[in-house]
């Protein structure tokens, strides 16, 4: 069975926004496009469960046949049954699945590629193991490589979703010369307002309120999306927190 | 392939990967609500926000010391910690407290940063570094306490004193660098080396202690925090006056970083300013392109000047590998300088290759002494002939695990020094041979018409060089006991030099030491010791008698054989007839500096020609008398050493002449 991924992708757009939570609740249901909403989801968070099981010492070809098998399971209407989503949140879902998993697997003597090789969830694997490759991370345990790889995967969705929306606006320029002020940190090299100012043709107190706009929109952005991994909206600073101490605790190890 | 390229954050303080365009917890907490406010730099907000005052005084048993208008006394404040003075309730000791800043109170990632940087540094035992020995909370938020430094930072004494002497530079420039071995062995960078993280203690008896503290701190420049910080493209963690290329350019760094901020440092030192100034813009071009304006060190020693420009390379492996690198190079910096010669960046090389060619009986350690001060002991000359076996009986005495004084005995000139020396130069080439303190002391003063210092002056400047919490409580014997017991458990090079002003003279009580102190630290040290004490002197030490042909050697220091003798003359430049030179040696009884004297003086009056030795008093000239003469007048003394006493070879040749090469 492989999902068309025109209808998937229809499918899921309705549960954009949507809670993990509600999604999996749907999908138990079996509600129309609930599944493939979850199958994305599960996607997005694809790079930091394939870190996780490479982390725990499985070479590159079984942890692909592992995350693969991890999520035909997880996708499996008897599995999904199983699960109770009115608490917690959805990387904590996923972490101790992939860990009871893997136990279970080990149990069975050795991974068994699943569903006779039909690729539910299209992962890009290769590029997935050319990123691990590139980690530093050696000093780190598995579950801290996991919680920072997931802050950073959602960092970067959030950004690809900025991108998206700008660009349906049609302020990609605009968001162009703008982002090196969206970065609090200021690593980048920041343009002065004057130059931006003549850039955009625009004033200096334009640039200033265009900025201002940007950090909100980002800002909202980031939120929905961390909101999608958590049961409750009033979890959302508390998963913010929890991810930036993962951040801090890989201490910069891992790669962009 | 493995990255390990990492940057710190400049206003969270967290580390990211340097392929990120941004600092990803910044990004994150974007996320908060209430954090994105306006359309102003972001970095200002967060910066320049003002932090209500701190309102608790007490953190457990530390009470914040407070000024006359009635708020605690600040002493510092970085990036993500204030730091205040306060005092320990309960042991009564000032201490240094260390407080996450209002604006992360509550803040998991900098309070997780900030327990690591306590813990880092806490794991960090050194004389050169500020410890931390304490670490408490405060509801959900920690605190650490540390070592409360006395003294100055460095940047107050520059600003005193415009500019340091060289020697005094040196100093504090070796003990920072042995402070950042110590760093570098924890696999930490500072990040902030410069001279308001310096504390400089400057003891009666011009004895120096020398410790970095904020370790471990990315903080902007302490003038203007926020300005400093966001002002740079790129922002980086450092200040940008002493910041290296690499710290700008927004890449890893490692502690070769800190050797640039070092060089930096030095430079101001010597010079009363920074290498570059200007706004943080030009300041950052000026370290990552511009050349140094070498021409402003013109009245530094060029062995001095070529140190400078190794630390301040612009690219990081043109620079010393690390800090210990740094302090051999010191000891082929302070030779050449002794010598009045020149030095290339090769010399530092030949240290090393020389070093690792050496590996005699014993391994040479991979690391430097946690601490060095050898700048009390007398400048002499490097020429050395004829000493072989003595230099070999001196690394017999450092490997031997049962000696643990030796006494160098000879008449004033002969060399005891100058041997001492060039062993010590051995030494520091192999990183001091596993030594983990290195002290060495003069009891005579330098230029200073040969005035001795006291055993009280030793033993205070001593005692706090030791780590003595307070070198002026209990009795003389007591605090010669205390400083035995404070070197004696780690292996310890002391060398006394010139200790016979501290002896009796001739008679019943002929070469006791005359001060309880010396007592007792000799009599603690000849019976346990880890290290060596080596002693020069004119007399054998009786307090140590006992002791003699077990673990107290004594060593006769001969004169020089008429080959040594010979050599010496040629290497100050004295040409004739190998037998004229030998003869010439004998003349003066193989003693030392009177051929040294000799040497110099042909070599000025008569181009070296060894015929001439008698010329000046044929002539009756009254300069020239008084030159020649002066050799033999050098070597009569050897009859009579109490006329000699208050004296030394180095001493006598600095009054005799500025320009001669002394020994």
């Amino acid at each position: 069975m492989k999902l068309d991924e025109n209808s998937r992708s229809e499918g899921a757009a309705q549960f954009r926004t949507t809670r993990w939570s509600v999604v999996l609740l749907s999908a138990q249901s079996q509600a129309p496009g609930s599944k493939a909403a979850l199958a994305e989801l599960c996607k997005l968070y694809w790079f930091p469960l394939y870190a996780f099981v490479r982390r725990r010492g499985y070479c590159p070809a079984d942890a692909q046949d592992l995350a693969q098998g991890f999520f035909l399971h997880l996708l499996d209407h008897k599995s999904l049954a199983e699960v109770d989503p009115r608490k917690g949140k959805f990387r904590s879902f996923l972490l101790a699945s992939i860990k009871n998993y893997l136990s279970k697997e080990a149990d069975r003597g050795r991974c068994l590629k699943r569903g006779g090789n039909i690729e539910f969830v299209p992962l890009d694997t290769k590029h997935a193991e050319d990123l691990y490759r590139l980690e530093p991370a050696d000093c780190l345990t598995a579950e801290t490589i996991f919680d920072a790889r997931w802050a950073t995967t959602l960092l970067n969705e959030a950004m690809v979703r900025l991108g998206n929306e700008c660009a349906a606006q049609g302020k990609a320029a605009t968001l162009q010369a703008l982002e090196p002020f969206l970065d609090p940190s200021n690593v980048q090299v920041v343009p002065s307002y004057e130059q931006v100012a003549d850039q955009l043709q625009v004033s200096i107190g334009a640039v200033k309120t265009l900025i201002h706009r940007l950090r909100k929109q980002f800002s909202a952005i980031l939120r929905e999306e961390v909101a999608r991994t958590v049961s409750d909206p009033a979890e959302i600073n508390e998963e913010i927190h929890s991810l930036c101490e993962a951040l801090v605790a890989s201490e910069g190890r891992l790669g962009p | 392939m493995k990255v390990e390229n990492r940057r710190t954050c400049s206003v969270c303080g967290s580390e990211f990967s340097g392929g990120l365009k941004f600092c990803p917890v910044c990004m994150l907490r974007m996320g908060l609500e209430g954090e994105v406010e306006s359309g102003e730099s972001s970095a200002s907000e967060n910066m320049v926000k003002p932090t209500p005052e701190q309102t608790v005084q007490r953190f457990e048993h530390y009470q914040l010391v407070t000024g006359e208008d009635g708020k605690p006394v600040e002493l510092g404040r970085g990036a993500m910690g204030v730091t205040y003075k306060a005092f320990d309730v309960d042991l009564h000791c000032p201490v240094t407290l260390k407080v996450i800043r209002e604006q992360y109170l509550g803040d998991e990632s900098a309070r997780l940063r900030f327990l690591r940087e306590a813990r880092a540094a806490a794991g960090l035992r050194h004389s050169n570094v500020a410890s931390v020995f304490h670490l408490g909370r405060t509801g959900q938020n920690y605190f650490y306490a540390m070592e409360f430094v006395e003294g100055e930072t460095l940047e107050n004494l520059i600003k005193r004193s415009g500019r340091l002497e060289v020697k005094l530079a040196l100093e504090i420039a070796t003990q920072v660098a042995a402070g950042l071995a110590a760093v570098h062995k924890q696999k930490l960078v500072h990040r902030d080396i410069k001279p308001s993280n310096i504390m400089v203690n400057l003891e009666e008896g011009g004895a120096v202690t020398v410790k970095i503290i904020d370790l471990g701190l990315a903080k902007p420049a302490p003038d203007a925090p926020a300005e400093a910080a966001i002002s740079i493209p790129g922002a980086f963690a450092g200040t940008p006056e002493f910041a290296s290329p690499e710290q700008f350019a927004g890449v890893g760094v490692d502690i070769r970083s800190d050797l640039y901020s070092l060089g930096a440092t030095l430079w101001k030192m010597l010079i009363g300013q920074t290498p570059f100034r200007g706004t943080s813009a030009e300041l950052m071009y000026q370290h990552l392109h511009a050349p140094l304006a070498i021409g402003q060190l013109n009245h530094v020693p060029q062995p001095v000047v070529v140190l400078i420009e190794v630390l301040l390379e612009k690219d990081p492996g043109r620079r010393f590998e690390n800090p210990a690198e740094v302090l051999k190079a010191m000891a082929t910096i302070m030779a050449a300088i002794d010598a009045r010669r020149r030095i290339t960046r090769q010399s530092f090389q030949k240290t090393q290759s020389a070093a690792s060619r050496a590996v005699p009986r014993k391994p040479p350690s991979s690391l430097a002494p946690d601490k060095i001060s050898v700048a009390r002991l007398p400048i002499t000359g490097s020429n050395l002939f004829g000493r072989e076996e003595d230099i070999a009986f001196l690394d017999r005495a450092w490997v031997n695990q049962d000696v643990n004084v030796v006494t160098i005995v000879a008449w004033a000139g002969v060399g005891k020094s100058t041997l001492v020396n060039r062993w010590l130069r051995r030494m520091a080439a192999e990183n001091y041979r596993s030594a983990e303190l290195v002290f060495g002391w003069s009891f005579y003063r330098q230029g200073t018409g040969g005035r001795s210092s006291s055993a009280d002056e030793f033993l205070g400047a001593a005692l706090a060089w030791f780590g003595d919490p307070d070198p002026r409580i209990g009795t003389a014997w007591e605090k010669g006991e205390r400083l035995a017991k404070l070197m004696s458990h780690r292996r310890t090079l002391l060398v006394l030099d010139g200790l016979e002003p501290l002896q009796n003279p001739p008679g019943l009580q002929e070469g006791r030491l005359r001060e309880p102190s010396l007592q007792a630290l000799l009599r603690e040290l000849a019976a346990f010791n880890t290290g060596l004490c080596v002693i020069t002197t004119c007399t054998p030490v009786a307090d140590i008698a006992d002791h003699e042909r077990t673990s107290a050697l004594r060593r006769d220091l001969e004169q020089l054989s008429s080959d040594a003798g010979a050599k010496l003359l040629r290497a100050l430049g004295v040409e004739g007839h190998e037998a004229e030179l030998r003869s010439a040696s004998d003349e003066f009884s193989g003693h030392c500096l009177a051929l040294t004297l000799l040497g110099s003086y042909l070599t000025d009056a008569y181009n070296g020609d060894i015929r001439c030795r008698k010329e000046g008093l044929g002539r009756g000239s009254k300069a020239l008398c008084t030159s020649t003469c002066y050799p033999y007048q050098v070597v009569a003394p050897t009859s009579t050493p109490t006329q000699h006493r208050g004296a030394t070879g180095s001493g006598i040749a600095q009054h005799w002449s500025n320009h001669t090469l002394v020994v």
